[in-house]
């Protein structure tokens, strides 16, 4: 699955099909593999980026991509986000944040990019690019959105996340502004959801716990841990050295709160390892 | 449109959204991994002789001394996982 120039139109060309089924007009935008993004857009973090069609700025209508990170399923997953934009960027010229990118991150991160790479492959990327402990605030603030536009989706259904995107950024600020108010959305269309979409968000979105992170060394030994289990005999199962393993109880106990040990710190008294084994991750050492 | 740079280090990224790595952030991890990566060409026999050098290289003998042992474990077990799935890719 080779990211030509075919596959990403070919993909382009997917998502304006389902985006118009949902009754939201994406006009055909033009796609760009460039080097770097030219200022002020070169100060971003983000790997793709949506000029509206009618745009006044140093660069034309369409999906900007930077070569560099430009690879299979992760380039598609993005144009399909950035496709959400251009659908109402062409009303309004106004920057896109805030809860459009929540309902970008919903519809087109995740609904569509689940019905063109399947579900375990959409599952993965939207987990390994935006479940991580964010060390960039504008990620914390896309997953915050997200959860707002989830709400919108589990209240209205995705026919009235459609209807407010069919209002343009308008409506979509007017649908912050409300949650900003603390009043919850309605909308008058009955509720239709789709069942893989929610189980996406409920399982993703809201159940996911980003910071269930932990150091390599803790990773490792939580293997080894169980309850009533001596530390000195976990730390010779895992063949660590003792003040290492030590520390890596400690953080354990303390930090990732999946064990509880004696006062005296020679024993494990609970131990939760075994339950969240697949969902303590590891961080990367530099 | 011109054509994008795809290297090694795309292709492992694409085989990684094939089986779930327990690290916390698959861009760190695979840039850790970078200079083994980058020079390798984007077809899944090359990339299969690179991570051959990478799991022998993360090989450890004796005790886990340190968090980088610790990590070098972890991941020559995310490497035979994603081995396993690289033709997936091409």
């Amino acid at each position: 699955m080779v990211p030509t120039e075919s596959l990403l139109h070919k993909t382009c060309y997917f998502g304006i099909t389902e985006l118009r089924s949902l009754g939201i007009y994406v006009p055909q935008p033009e796609i760009h593999v460039i080097d770097n993004f030219p200022p002020p857009y070169d100060t971003s973090p983000v790997s793709a980026l949506t000029i509206g069609p009618n745009a006044d700025t140093i660069l034309k209508g369409g999906l900007y991509f930077l070569r560099n990170d430009v690879r299979p399923y992760y380039s598609s997953f993005l144009l399909l986000h950035e496709l959400v934009h251009y659908a109402v960027a062409d009303r309004d010229r106004n920057i896109a944040r805030g809860l459009e990118e929540g309902i970008a991150e919903v519809v087109g991160s995740l609904y569509l990019a689940y019905k063109y790479m399947g579900t375990s492959v959409a599952r993965r990327i939207f987990t390994y690019n935006r479940l991580f402990e964010a060390d960039h605030t504008l990620w914390d603030l896309y997953l915050d959105y997200t959860r707002q536009a989830a709400s919108l989706y589990l209240l209205t259904g995705l026919n009235g996340v459609a209807n407010v995107l069919q209002g343009g950024r308008g409506q979509i600020k007017a649908v912050e502004k409300a949650y900003s108010l603390g009043t919850l959305p309605s909308s008058p269309l009955i509720p239709e959801w789709d069942s893989e979409l929610t189980k996406l968000v409920h399982s993703l979105v809201l159940g996911y716990v980003p910071h269930m992170v932990v150091s390599p060394m803790a990773k490792y030994l939580s293997r080894f841990v169980r309850a009533n289990l001596s530390v000195r005999n976990i730390i010779r199962s895992a063949g660590v050295e003792e003040h290492l393993g030590e520390r890596a109880l400690v953080e354990l106990a303390e930090s990732a709160r999946v064990i509880a040990l004696s006062p005296d710190l020679t024993l494990v008294t609970h131990s939760d390892c075994e339950l969240v084994q697949p969902s303590l991750r590891y961080s990367t050492p530099g | 449109m011109t054509e994008p740079a795809l290297n090694g280090t795309a292709y492992l990224f694409a085989a990684f959204y094939h089986i779930d790595g327990q690290f916390s952030h698959l861009r760190k991890f695979v840039h850790y991994f970078h200079n083994y990566l980058d020079k390798t060409p984007f077809d899944c026999k090359s990339v299969v002789n690179t991570i051959g050098k990478i799991r022998d290289d993360l090989r450890l003998t004796g005790e886990v001394r340190s968090d980088v042992d610790a990590f070098k474990y972890l991941a020559s077990e995310e490497f035979e996982k994603v081995s396993l799935v690289l033709p997936q890719v091409g």
